[in-house]
């Protein structure tokens, strides 16, 4: 199974690619940095889950898991353990 | 549901709004700007016998081409969004060779290979369905038709959305965001360009993006929200003003010397028969 730092540091360099903006710490605060859009969240969200071959549940997002990669790496591992 | 698409946010809340919609403030804004500059990329000649705008809102611009071309020229207008249609069909009432009818992108309510000439104007990013609206617009234009469409593309103002993000996202799930970001599709240019080339070809069609930033108060700027109602529609009531605050406060911090800057990221494609 992948560590978190592990799904942290593949992350980093989706995120950043995706939103074209060098993603250089997991804590970044994405959302206050202007980087993360509605737009862009849906494109980010499907990556995603085509990358880590995850589902993510919409419903249970919460805001601060989409601040930084730290927290979207979180949600990673929480749905590849279920 | 009907006719099998289930009506949307969207056209539910233009229709709503549709008497807001028409109101000086919003018309003179920088998106009324936009629609003026829009209009200026429709190109009708004398060979167009059947001209048809797609998302015709309350039918002004069909009233002021109906006013200037023959008026043996058919025109029709195609508007989902009932209290619209019916301002429109109101407004074009002197002109008999214009008729305002239901529809959408995804499904035109117009024979196969009938028309001459097709424009949108700010309207196709609302399409709920990318393929099937373009599979639509080659359906019914003729082997020779030619089109115009203008509408917002991918980096639509950057400065506004980098603002109110985070704004937005204390009053809103993210769930709720992704469902008001799913209402419009926002394309690059390389996106539609692949989109229309795979109906359309690439021997007559180009597409085209530009950038253009408006400068306004913020009661200008505000004057045109109503036109982004749709997507804000799910935050709770009880939240709505202090939002709406936060949103002013945010823009607000935006000011230059010039005003609040506003940046329309504009696609045209345009179809023309070589």
């Amino acid at each position: 199974m992948q560590t978190l730092n592990g799904v942290e540091r593949q992350l980093l360099t989706l995120v950043s690619k995706q939103v074209n903006v060098a993603i250089e710490s997991a804590e970044m605060d994405l959302i206050e940095m202007g980087v993360i859009d509605s737009l862009a969240l849906v494109d980010l969200l499907l990556q995603i889950e085509k990358e880590f071959g995850v589902q993510i549940s919409l419903a249970e997002l919460e805001i601060d898991d989409l601040r930084s990669v730290a927290g979207l790496a979180r949600v990673i591992v929480k749905e590849k353990g279920k | 549901m009907r006719d099998g698409i289930a009506v949307n946010a969207v056209i539910e809340t233009y229709s709503r709004l549709a008497i807001e919609y028409g109101e000086t403030e919003n018309l003179d804004s920088c998106w009324g700007l936009v629609a003026r500059h829009s209009l200026s990329l429709v190109a009708l000649e004398d060979k167009h016998k059947v001209v048809v705008d797609v998302g015709c809102g309350a039918g002004r611009d069909l009233a002021h081409l109906a006013s200037c071309y023959s008026p043996d020229v058919r025109f029709i207008g195609i508007e989902p969004a009932v209290n619209m249609r019916e301002i429109g069909i109101n407004r074009t009432a002197n002109y008999p060779n214009v008729k305002v009818v239901d529809g959408r992108f995804e499904k035109l309510p117009l024979e196969s290979g009938s028309v001459d000439y097709l424009y949108s104007i700010l309207a196709f990013h609302w399409t709920t369905d990318l393929d099937k609206s373009v599979s639509e617009l080659a359906r019914v234009l003729k082997p020779a038709g030619e089109m115009d469409l203008a509408f917002i593309g991918r980096y639509n103002g950057r400065e506004f959305i980098r603002k109110t993000t985070p704004v937005f996202f204390k009053y809103m799930t993210p769930a709720m965001m992704v469902e008001a970001a799913s209402l419009r599709k926002q394309l690059t240019v390389e996106q539609a360009s692949a989109l229309f080339g795979k109906a359309f070809g690439s021997h007559r069609l180009s597409v085209e993006e530009s950038y253009h930033t408006y400068y306004d108060t913020l009661e200008g700027h505000w004057a045109w929200w109503v036109r982004i109602e749709a997507q804000l529609v799910n935050i709770p009531q009880v939240v709505r003003v202090e939002c709406d605050q936060a949103v002013r406060a945010a823009i607000a911090t935006l000011e230059t010397e010039r005003g609040i800057p506003y940046t329309v990221h504009l696609l045209h494609v345009r179809l023309r028969d070589t």
